[in-house]
């Protein structure tokens, strides 16, 4: 009986993209759609940094990336969560939800 | 109304006299005209008719005078009662406190509202975000104040050790309203909710008290955290505090950039109603403002919307729900086994007081009268029991608290209070007069005639009143029976889990658990070089065996999809999940799990040498059933050559200590080769003396002095934790079925004693003519046996039927365990005979003289 809440994502955009790549492989441009989708931050965020970030992500072994084709033919690298990238955000998203249910709680019960 | 009566008399006197009659004889000729003056005064009583309270005064002293006259009756009612009144107010309790009021005794009322932004169709409780906030509480007319809070990660450092705050971020009008008692200082005010201004903090009762001293001259010290200074401004009363589980609040302060990102929602927001305005009123403009800010911000808004709910609606339940359904359910049969008893025991009664009430009825007593009269005996009865069952309740709660301890805080939240009080009272007059319609029914119906005659011969178990009795006693029984065969078939399955080998060994093994911050440590080579250090200087301490980094412990955690070599490549989403651990080296000695085949990983396992990985046996059997693993890749994501890892080891099975024990499978990554932030150092040590945890926490410090250490306790009380949950609910259907046990055996021994008394006649005619002892015993035990024996059979019936709806709802459990189905019928057949045994043994012991002389 999931309500529909979407998922907190605190920090930043590592965190998101990380986010992003939860649930399936994606090439960057994809990454930014879903990144809208999941809070509106790439307005603030220029594609411009998009890429810096994910290249970083991929040196420092939290997101691989693999060419192939996209969903209109054209060459595209595909991101996807290493195991540690995956540790990393379940981590984060786990520490996060236990603090704002903490606080959640209190500040209903006012 | 006696002068009323003498003035006529008088007037009539007078008239007499006045026609002539002497005074005496007047008077004497009044009273005769008038009729017999008590006769009358007692007719013009009946009809002006005594007020109900004089009534019901009279029933109850009467009842009381009853009641007092047949102690053993009035007891075993009042004791039974108050067991099943005593468990159904304890369970409602727990009910109450764990979900229907889970924020604590009743805060405000309907005019607390959480606000939440929606997105139809998928979205109905989105948190919000600052920029739209800002412009709900500029614009919306509806609420007296609104406010919002938000998750923040603090950590405590500068005096001793350092430490992690839960906390929160929290707009101004938050504590500002001081509807929260703040045992110091004061709440936020607008001033402070400016960045630049905000270094400010308020503390909970805990957090004082622990790391400040409960020093009463705490405001104004200044606390570092996350580096800066920040001025204690206020401590939140104790409560809250123990409540809630929040360290520390700091303020909102909106940055820049949080105004901008109208499409980032991170806040929860919180409003008041205005007095007069309805919660419809206020949906009514949220809907209109909300519609106003999608037109004017469409990238961020459109389709979004708003939703109220008040703040005693929300849900904080969890699974527990259905565990909690379940014990009410079964403190629903107690509470059925102990009415059919007491209505048992009435109905006995009854027959025994039928002659008592024919009389009365003879009298002139009017049946609903005597109805009444005898459910004043019978609520008198349940309020008695309910009285002490209130008792037995907050004794039960005192002891529940004790497992408020480990994963159960919440428990300590849970206590009479007068709503829970009222739910006993009103349950003890309703039990009163559900046990007590049935026998007053049946004692007010006697006619005086059909009674003396009966009473002559001694019936027996004749009519319907027998059949009912009879009928009540196997309802006792087969709820008894499907009470505890429940209870035993889980407590069984808890056992058989405990004995279990799960894998690994807890013995001795102690965890300090860490989160390391983001960013400080974003890299993973950071993250390495931390566990490395950490890892070294905890073999170093005196007393540690061995000590190993993880990323998790054997407890339920997320999956992480994989796949093998040489298999046809799925899409991600198909691929099948494993446990996935990352560790150093010593892990697996350190938690004493067998390697199988292969080896371990080794110091030679780096970031720059091939990738490795170790499967469990479980992996081994399913994905690579009569191929060797060895040798062989798996893939835990990513793709390309480098995150395919070379499989150099088998180990045996751990169980992951959760709900659901199935086994899974596991891999095993080397640490170094696959850090994460989340770390538990788990330590082997045969001591667990303060002197050594402090020295334990002491290693982290020193590689990094403000790295706060979330935990550090034994494994094994980790372990308890996750299965906390399910020995409470286990236990409480354990004590539960005891009592329905003992209920329903005293159940027994009435019904056959009774029998025993009713056929004494009887007894004393066979044995006259010639009946042995094992004759008589035969009779009564056949009695008690088929009473017994149909229960029984309705009992296992009921049983395999609920043990089918529990598995669905408690833990996937099946409680249809043949071993249990026979030991539960033997131990209640063992009770039956021991209730019977008693009785029989009277009945032996019956002098044909006496009986045959008797009525």
């Amino acid at each position: 009986m999931a309500k529909g809440k979407p998922d907190l994502v605190y920090g930043t955009l590592d965190m998101l993209i990380l986010k992003a790549l939860q649930h399936e492989p994606r090439h960057g441009l994809g990454v930014a759609d879903r990144i809208q989708q999941m809070s509106g931050e790439i307005l603030k965020v220029e594609q411009g940094s998009l890429y810096p970030a994910l290249y970083r992500l991929e040196a420092e072994g939290w997101i691989s990336g693999e060419w192939g084709f996209s969903e209109n033919n054209r060459k595209a690298r595909y991101y996807q969560l290493t195991a540690s990238g995956r540790r990393q955000l379940s981590a984060e998203t786990e520490h996060w939800s236990r603090i704002t249910a903490a606080v959640d709680l209190v500040l209903s019960r006012i | 109304m006696n002068e009323e009566m003498r003035s006529h008399l008088d007037g009539l006197t007078e008239r007499n006299v006045l026609a002539g009659l002497p005074p005496q004889e007047a008077r004497f000729l009044a009273q005769r005209q008038f009729g017999n003056l008590d006769q009358i005064k007692e007719r013009a009583r009946d009809q002006r008719g005594i007020s109900w309270i004089e009534e019901l005064i009279l029933d109850l002293r009467y009842a009381m005078r009853t009641l007092g006259k047949n102690p053993g009756m009035t007891a075993t009612i009042v004791f039974t009662m108050a067991l099943a009144i005593g468990a159904s107010t304890g369970v409602f309790s727990v009910i109450d406190g764990l979900l229907l009021h889970p924020l604590g005794p009743d805060p405000h009322t309907e005019r607390e509202i959480r606000i939440f932004e929606t997105q139809s169709p998928k979205i109905s409780e989105s948190r919000v975000s600052a920029a739209n906030f800002i412009d709900w509480k500029k614009q919306a007319k509806s609420f007296a104040f609104m406010r919002a809070g938000a998750g923040a990660d603090l950590n405590l450092t500068g005096s001793g050790e350092p430490v992690h705050l839960v906390a929160g971020r929290a707009t101004a009008e938050l504590l500002g309203t001081h509807t929260w008692t703040l045992a110091l200082g004061r709440g936020f005010l607008p001033e402070d909710d400016v960045p630049g201004k905000n270094k400010v903090i308020i503390v909970s009762y805990q957090i004082w008290q622990r790391l400040l001293g409960g020093d009463p001259r705490a405001i104004g010290r200044i606390l570092q955290v996350n580096g800066e200074s920040y001025t204690l401004i206020g401590v939140i009363g104790e409560e809250i505090s123990r409540f809630s589980g929040a360290d520390a609040f700091i303020p909102m302060a909106f940055t820049d950039q949080e105004r901008a990102e109208r499409g980032r929602r991170t806040l929860g927001v919180w409003g008041r109603l205005k007095p007069g305005v309805t919660l419809a009123e206020a949906q009514a403009e949220m809907n209109v403002l909300a519609a106003q800010l999608a037109r004017q911000y469409p990238d961020t808004n459109q389709g979004w919307g708003v939703s109220l709910v008040p703040v005693n609606q929300l849900q904080y339940g969890s699974g527990l729900r259905e565990a909690l359904w379940a014990l009410l359910g079964a403190v629903g049969c107690v509470l059925i086994i102990a009415c059919a008893n007491a209505a048992n025991l009435l109905l006995a009664r009854a027959t025994a007081r039928s002659r008592e009430m024919a009389v009365r009825a003879a009298l002139g007593a009017a049946r609903a009268r005597l109805v009444r009269q005898l459910l004043t005996e019978s609520v008198l009865l349940s309020l008695l029991g309910g009285t002490a069952g209130v008792l037995f309740a907050h004794w039960g709660l005192a002891a529940v608290h004790g497992y408020a301890g480990s994963g159960m805080e919440r428990l300590g939240y849970v206590g009479l209070n007068s709503g829970i009080l009222a739910f006993a009272l009103v349950l003890s007059m309703g039990t009163g007069l559900l046990f007590g319609l049935a026998p007053a029914w049946f004692a007010a119906g006697a006619n005086l005639n059909d009674t003396l005659k009966r009473s002559l011969r001694g019936s027996g178990e004749s009519g319907s009143r027998g059949q009912l009795r009879s009928a009540l006693v196997m309802i006792e029984v087969a709820l008894a029976m499907v009470l505890v065969a429940e209870a035993g078939g889980l407590i069984r399955r808890l056992v058989e889990r405990g004995r279990l080998d799960p894998g690994f060994g807890a013995e001795h093994v102690t965890v300090l658990q860490l989160r390391l911050p983001q960013p400080k440590y974003a890299k993973p080579g950071e993250q390495v070089a931390f566990a490395t250090a950490v890892v070294t200087h905890l073999r170093d301490v005196p007393g540690v065996q061995m000590a190993s980094a993880t990323t998790s412990l054997p407890i339920p955690q997320p999956g992480f999809g994989f796949q093998i070599d040489g298999r046809p490549s799925r899409p991600h989403s198909d691929w099948p999940v494993t446990s996935a651990y990352a560790v150093t080296s010593d892990y697996f000695s350190v938690m004493k799990i067998r390697l199988l085949q292969g080896r371990a990983f080794t110091a030679q396992d780096t970031p720059q040498s091939p990738r490795v990985a170790i499967i469990n046996e479980t992996l081994a059997k399913q994905y690579f059933q009569n191929e060797n693993p060895i040798g062989r890749h798996i893939d835990l994501g990513g793709s390309g050559l480098d995150t395919w890892r070379e499989i150099v080891g088998i180990v045996g099975d751990v169980t992951e200590f959760g709900d659901d024990t199935a086994v899974t499978p596991q891999v095993y990554e080397p640490f170094d080769q696959s850090p994460g932030p989340g770390l538990n150092f788990v330590v082997n040590s045969p001591e667990d003396g303060a002197s050594i945890l402090s020295s334990l926490k002491q290693q982290i410090y020193s590689v990094d002095k403000d790295q706060p250490v979330l935990s550090i306790r034994s494994l094994q009380s980790i372990l308890d934790e996750q299965v906390a949950g399910q020995h409470f609910a286990v236990h409480l259907l354990g004590v539960f079925s005891l009592i329905a046990l003992v209920i329903a055996s005293v159940g027994i021994y009435a019904v056959v004693a009774y029998t025993v008394t009713q056929r004494t006649t009887e007894i004393g005619i066979r044995m006259a003519l010639g009946a042995q002892t094992e004759d008589v015993l035969r009779l009564i035990l056949t009695h008690g046996a088929r009473l017994i024996g149909f229960g029984l059979l309705v009992g296992i019936g009921a049983a395999l039927a609920v043990g089918r709806t529990v598995e669905s709802l408690l833990y996937h459990v099946n409680t249809n365990d043949p071993l249990v189905l026979a030991a539960v019928t033997l131990l209640l057949v063992a009770v039956g005979v021991f209730a019977c045994a008693l009785p029989s043994y009277r009945a032996t012991r019956v002098d044909p003289i006496v009986a045959l002389r008797c009525e």
